[in-house]
């Protein structure tokens, strides 16, 4: 693993995370705006389909969440097994 | 075609829902170009990292952006619901303010107010003006005023009905397009 690229990697995702979080925050609302000039019979179906959207992009944004969490993890174990193994190679040296 | 029953009030305001759609198709355009970063990101940890554990995560990370790209998807599918209501309504007016309970009501009216000309002008026809030619020659003239009237009254009529029947039409379609979205449910998964 190269830890280094790994982290750089990492950065670049909480990035284009954060500006993905900021791009469905702007969708929210521009719905909301449509929704406030189009009142007809169909404006309830219409917000149900964009509060089902909100909803499973809360979902999306967690699983961004936890792939981060877990590429952090691995890095973590690895420098400590990385760490372990020198230090084992240095004892017996 | 499926043909609901229209609601009561309608508002749509045409111009402000324009704007509004164009600024959603360039908020979409990002969207689309940033979660192609991520995944761009994501699928690159291949080429640094290797293992096991490397390629479940890989696997994981392909399923995951097709959800991603299928609610995108979704999202355009809403988008091109806005882009028909506009282009199907453009023709009527910028801003369409309609009660349709009132609708069958407004064309009694007409059909009344018709009638009523019609009973006048019968009324004229029945008159006699043998002794007075002057008065003949204006209730005539009169009578035609009257029948011009009802004329352009059964053409605008016509011509309300006609955008009143459009905007029936456009709205049962956007109902059909919604009811045709199903947006995937995805379920997230239990970390380690």
């Amino acid at each position: 693993m190269d830890i280094e690229k790994m982290n750089m990697t990492i950065e670049k995702i909480k990035t284009y995370k954060a500006m993905i979080d900021v791009n469905f925050d702007e969708i929210k609302n521009t719905f909301k705006n449509i929704n406030y000039y189009y009142k007809t019979s169909n404006s309830d179906s219409l917000n149900d389909l964009q509060e089902q959207l909100t909803n499973k992009f809360r979902t999306i944004q967690n699983i961004h969440e936890n792939d981060l969490d877990y590429l952090i993890k691995k890095i973590e174990t690895y420098k400590e097994t990385s760490h372990k193994v020198t230090q084992i190679f240095k004892d017996i040296n | 075609m499926y043909l609901g029953k229209l609601g009561d009030k309608m508002e749509i305001q045409l111009d402000k829902i324009e704007t509004e759609n164009n600024k959603l198709k360039k908020i979409l355009d990002d969207f689309q170009t940033n979660y192609l970063n991520i995944y761009n990101e994501l699928e690159s940890i291949s080429f640094i990292w290797q293992g096991n554990e490397s390629n479940e995560f890989n696997q994981k990370i392909s399923v995951d952006k097709v959800k991603l790209e299928n609610t995108y998807g979704e999202l355009k599918e809403i988008d091109n619901i806005y882009n028909y209501l506009i282009n199907e309504n453009q023709g009527i007016g910028k801003n369409i303010f309609f009660d349709f309970n009132k609708k069958s009501k407004i064309e009694d009216l007409f059909n009344q107010i018709a009638t009523s000309i019609a009973d006048i002008v019968d009324y004229y026809d029945i008159l006699d003006t043998s002794f007075c030619p002057v008065e003949a020659s204006i209730i005539n003239s009169e009578k035609q005023k009257l029948e011009l009237i009802e004329k352009d009254l059964m053409n605008i009529k016509k011509d309300l009905k006609n955008t009143l029947d459009k905007i029936e039409k456009n709205e049962n379609m956007v109902s059909e397009k919604t009811s045709s979205i199903d947006i995937e449910i995805i379920k997230e998964e239990q970390g380690e």
